[in-house]
Parts: structure tokens; sequence; C-alpha cells
């Protein structure tokens, strides 16, 4: 007797309470899952646009910094808008020294073509000249400009490279593009622009 | 049913959804983690731009500092001056050639950045010309001109005896020009049987003509120094003559022997020194006169003694031949003689007249600018100073002597703004307060301080000054320079700032 009372206490579930309850898990899991991806998705993606713009941007800052600490009128070429150039040489203030000021060996910074690099060149006088990357992935015409002769993006140059300089005076503008894809294929870009004055 | 039954009938949903929903909280967590690093990185990006705008406000206060006459430091590591949401402060070390390096710290959020600029200090634009001329510089025949500095002393004592060109110090000449600088040749036998061999004309220094001009040197002359020619063309300030009430025409006669003069400030329309007369300007003085004339035989002496001496000229100078020109205290840095006149038909009869004619005897120790007007200085007036003009003749036999002193002085003549000859990125100082994470304004307050305004922060706040009051009257103030009524301060002879 207490076995079959036993029996009769230890109850289970029946087919169809597993099946409802194992369907219902199933689009919970599902839900669950896609709301994951798509987050996912959307972190990868914006977490991808962010580092492609912190990437310009630190790009921009060396370049504006080195800028800066040069002297006007060694900063070459003069290209003054609608021109521009995709490189600039130039020297940096090193300070006094006797009472006259002192500036670096030769510097340049610019743009390769074919590798989309930019790339900064030290050359002492008289040694080997140094090299270092800044950035890579840039855009072959800066933002929306086209190679068609037109200003397309409103900003004074006409068909003005992804690395773009022009001088006005002791003040310079700098514009980069990077453009990038994604795992999936899909482009993303940085757009960057500064101006600034030769402090020398 | 059994109650007991009830009981034991306990489900697994809750533990399952609790599951899930601990494992979306730890992604969403996980992804909030990186977003604010990302943020933080942006922020800091963002800080370190505003440190660098706060670095340049504290040059920019320290540029106005010495502008003022005083060092540049600006606040300290421990007691910085604040700048909108940062802080900064500036370190000041004086280099030679009267310049001065700047080393500004900025500090916003999470921001660091140091900058350094070197300064030419405030200097009198006027007579570091040297010996100048716009349009052109002639040096006639045996012609010699060097430089000495009067901070360490006389010329005398600076110089020696080379043969054949007398005291000379042999080096220190500032010669320069926006034009060509042309030395005369010498001819290097005796002009006459018995006779010595002229002196070569020498320029004992640099001479520097101004952009893509030259040095034309004679036979047997030289320059000793450097011939390049200038990167820019030396600007030229116009004289801004003092509105001083009129006095009409003073004459002074042999009758009256000496006249000093030493009304601190006085215009007149003529002034005309009579043979065996003395006209003495005695300092702090300030005289405006429209022609002064010295006649043969007539004296004019500056004694700069107790404070310098200003002179200026609106329509023509005259010193004739054998009038005289001497200084009591033999210091360049307290005397300048502006002539603001340009050259003009005087006379009426078609021809230009030079505004200068100078031909006097002695001793000229001070500043000589003559912007507007052709001036050949003569060889039987000893030049100790500076001069310029916008053509300049150095007559046959001239010496002039330049003093380098002007480079480091502080209270003559014209002054001009402090020139930027550098600027650079540095490190930034390891000090308690870049060392630290926090916002530097919360690491003050925690130390129990806040920023210093600006206007507060510069290490001078006295001021020594000697000035001439509305009643001009000469008086002396030792103070802050917040603390004295300006409205009372009619024209500042001299100011220096002190720390204490």
């Amino acid at each position: 007797m207490k076995v079959i009372h036993k029996y009769r206490h230890a109850r289970g579930f029946t087919l169809v309470e597993v099946s409802v309850a194992a369907v219902i898990l199933i689009l919970l899991v599902s839900n669950v899952m896609m709301v994951m991806r798509s987050t996912s998705s959307a972190y990868a993606s914006t977490a991808f646009k962010t580092v492609l713009d912190e990437q310009a941007e630190q790009t921009l800052d060396r370049i504006t910094l080195a800028v800066m600490s040069s002297r006007s009128d060694d900063v070459l070429p003069n290209m003054k808008a609608p021109s521009s150039a995709s490189s600039i040489e130039y020297q940096t203030g090193l300070g006094v020294e006797n009472g006259v000021a002192v500036a670096g060996d030769p510097e340049r910074i610019e743009l390769v073509p074919d590798t989309g690099e930019v790339r900064w060149t030290v050359t002492p006088v008289g040694g080997n000249s140094r090299t270092a990357v800044w950035a890579r992935s840039v855009k072959t015409f800066y933002s929306k400009e086209e190679a068609n002769g037109i200003d397309d993006d409103g900003n004074g140059l006409v068909d003005e490279p992804g690395l773009a300089f022009a001088k006005e005076g002791s003040r310079v503008s700098i514009f980069l593009s990077l453009l990038r894809s994604d795992a999936n294929g899909t482009p993303y870009q940085a757009v960057k622009k500064a101006v600034v004055s030769c402090r020398n | 049913m059994n109650p007991t039954d009830r009981k034991k009938e306990r489900g697994t949903a809750l533990t399952s959804s609790l599951v899930v929903v601990l494992m979306v909280a730890g992604l969403g967590a996980a992804m909030i983690q990186m977003q604010t690093g990302v943020s933080l990185r942006q922020r800091q990006s963002a800080d370190n731009k505003r440190a660098l705008y706060i670095a340049e406000a504290g040059l920019a206060e320290s540029f106005l500092a010495i502008t003022q006459g005083k060092s540049g430091a600006i606040g300290t590591a421990t007691d910085p001056a604040g700048f909108d949401k940062g802080v900064y402060w500036v370190e000041s070390t004086e280099l030679t050639n009267n310049q001065v390096m700047l080393k500004s710290t900025g500090l916003c959020g999470q921001g660091r950045f140091s900058a350094s600029v070197v300064v030419q200090r405030l200097a009198n634009s006027i007579a570091t010309l040297g010996v100048f001329g716009n349009q052109s510089l002639i040096l006639k025949k045996s012609t010699i001109v060097d430089g000495y500095d009067s901070t360490l002393g006389s010329f005398e004592s600076q110089a020696t005896q080379v043969a054949p060109y007398g005291l000379t110090t042999q080096g220190g000449a500032n010669v320069r020009g926006n034009g060509t600088i042309a030395l005369e040749a010498t001819s290097s036998v005796p002009l006459r049987p018995g006779g010595s061999v002229p002196v070569p004309t020498r320029v004992f220094g640099n001479a520097n003509p101004g952009p893509n001009q030259s040095v034309i040197i004679g036979t047997n002359a030289a320059v000793t120094g450097s011939t390049t020619p200038a990167q820019d063309a030396a600007p030229l300030p116009q004289i801004e003559v003092p509105a001083l009430p009129n006095a009409g025409d003073l004459t002074i006669t042999a009758l009256n022997l000496l006249l000093s003069m030493s009304a601190k400030e006085a215009s007149y329309n003529k002034i005309q020194v009579q043979t065996g007369a003395t006209l003495k300007l005695t300092g702090p003085l300030i005289l405006v006169v429209q022609e002064l004339n010295i006649q043969s035989g007539g004296v004019l002496q500056i004694d700069t003694t107790a404070g310098p001496v200003k002179l200026y000229c609106t329509k023509r100078l005259t010193a004739a031949s054998n009038s005289t020109i001497s200084s009591v205290k033999r210091d360049p840095k307290r005397f300048a003689l502006l002539v603001s006149a340009p050259d003009a038909d005087f006379d009426n009869n078609g021809t230009i007249d030079p505004a200068v004619s100078l031909a006097s005897n002695g001793e000229f120790f001070g500043v000589f600018y003559a912007p507007n007007a052709a001036v050949t200085y003569p060889a039987t007036l000893r030049a100790y100073g500076a001069l310029a003009a916008k053509a300049l003749t150095l007559a046959d036999g001239a010496r002039a002597s330049f003093d380098k002193g002007f480079f480091n002085a502080r209270d003559t003549g014209a002054l001009s703004l402090p020139t930027l000859m550098s600027w650079r990125i540095v490190e930034v100082p390891d000090e308690p307060i870049t060392r630290s994470p926090m916002d530097p304004v919360a690491h003050l307050k925690r130390l129990g301080k806040t920023p210093l305004a600006p206007t507060d922060a510069h290490r001078e706040k006295f001021i020594t000054m000697q000035y001439t009051d509305a009643g001009g009257v000469v008086r002396t103030y030792t103070g802050r320079a917040s603390l004295l009524d300006w409205s009372t301060v009619r024209r500042v002879v001299s100011m220096t700032w002190t720390p204490i």
C-alpha cells in the first residue's frame, strides 16, 4: 500500500506540458538571442566607427601639433584654396640658442596614394631619414569630394585628396578622411578638419 | 487533491528566467563598461585640447606681464592661476641678450599640456636700430664704427688703442639699413708727400643691409662681422610728439650765459642759443621745440643725472659749426633727440633744405632719430649710442660707438612690444598636481586651496614708480599698482616691478 501511495505522489509532466514548455522556452531564448544579436551588431558598428573616428582624431592631432610648432615661412608648399596639397614640409622650432632661433631637421607629412597611408618622415642633415606611419585607410578624396573639378563638399577646395593641406599666411587648413569597411563589408568614414596657426 | 501535492509542484521557470536575465544584464554591463572606456578616452582627448589652450592663455598673460616690465612668472605648481575650468602656471627663466624663456603648463580635467616660448624682451625699438639708414647708409672715408656696453662701464674702460684707428673696442658695431650700405674707399698711400696714410674705413662688427640689398665695400674698407642681408625690413616707428602748452620763442643770449631748463615738460616755437650762451637741459625733462638753432659758439648741455631727457624737434634742427653738444652723465640710455620733421623748402627758394643740419663739436651720448630726414653726421661730434635717419651719411672721419646696453634697458625713449622668437611643445613637469588623476580644481580643493585670479598670480605685484603729476611735480610711489590713483599720473618717468 505504501508503494502505491509512493507512486501516486511521484507525479511528473505530461508530454503536452513538456512540449508546450519547450516551445515557450525556445521562443523566449530565440527572442533573447535576437535582441542580443541586434544589440551586439549595433554595438560592433558603433565601436568600429568610434575607433575609426578616434584614429582620425589622433592622426589629426599629431599633424596639427607638428604644424603649430613650425615656422610659417618654412611650411611648404604654399598652396592656397581652392588648390591643396597632399603633403607638407616643415621644420619644428626647437627653441633659442645663443640668442638665435633654432629649427629642427626637415620633416614631411604626406599621403601615400598607393597604400592610403599618412606617412611622417624626418630627414636629418647628413643622416638617414626616419619614417613612421601615422594612419592607414585614407580615402582617395576628402569627404564627398570627387574628381570632377568642382568643390563638391563646399569647403573651398577642389578635388582635394583624403589628406589635404591649404595654407594662407600663417594659417594651415588640414583635411583628413579615413575610409574602412568592417567584417560585414559595411564602409565607414571618419571626416576631420582643423585650422591651425604656425606659432613660430 | 492533497495540499501536500501542491507544495511539491515546484517549477524551474523562475530559475531559468533569472539565469537569462542575469546573462543579459551581464552583457549589458560589459557593453556599458566598454562604452565608458570609449567615453573616457574621448573626454581625455577633449581635455588635452582644453589644456593646450589654457597653457596658451598662460603664455598670453605672461606676455602681457613682460610688456609691463615684469618677469613673466605667473602662479606656481602649488598655487596656479585659474582659467575657465582649468588651471595654469608659467615659469620664467632669464636668458642672455635680454631674452626670457616662458614655460606654461595648463591642466583641465584629465588633460595636461606644456608649451615654452622664448621672448625678446621689451626693448627700445629706435635705439636698437643701431647706426641705421632707412633708404641708404653711407660711411665716408675713414669713418669708424664700433660698439660697447654702457651697463659695463665707460667706453674708455672697454676700448684699447689700436693703430691706426685710435681708441676702439674692435667689435660690437650694429650697422644696419633697409637699403644698401656703402663704405667709402680710402687710399693706402699718403694723400700728400710727408703726410700719413688715411685711416681705413672700418666697421668693427656687423653691417647688415636690407632684404636683397648689399654692402658695398670700397678699397681698404672692411666690415669685420656679418654682412648678411636682413630677412625682413626693419620698421621705423613714427615719433609721437606730446601735446604740451606752447610758451612761444626762447632766445638764450650770452647775457644769460647759462639757462638751465628743468621744468619737467616744456614746449616752444623756437629756441635759439646764441654765441657764448649755454642751454642746459636737466632731466627728468620732456622738451618739444619746433625749431632749435644752436649758433656758432653756443652750447647745448644735457644733464641726465636726475632723470632722462627727451628732446623733440618738429620742424628744424640746426647746430652750426663750432657749436657744442655735451653730456654731464655719459649714459646714452637717458637722452633721446627725436626729429620728426621731414626735409622741406624752408626758405621758399625752390630747393629742398635739410631738416637737420648738424655741424657741432663735442660728444653726443644718446639716441638720435630722424626717420623723415636725410642726415649727414659730422666727424666733429663723437657719437655714443644710436643714430638713425631716413638716409644717413657719416662724414669723413666720423666716429660712432653703438651702445649694446640698449638691449637691456627698460626705460629709454620709445618702447616696443616684446617679440616672440620661438614656440615649442615641452614635457609636462612632474608635479603632484600633474601626477594626480583628479581634476586639478578638485585636487586644489582637497588641499584647501582655490586657483588664483590671473591678475593676482603675477610674481611681481608692487611697483616703485617715478612720475609727474598733473601739476608737473615729480613724485615717487611704491606699492601695489592697483592701489595707485592713476588719474593723478600725468607721465611715467620710470617704473620698476618687485615681488614684495
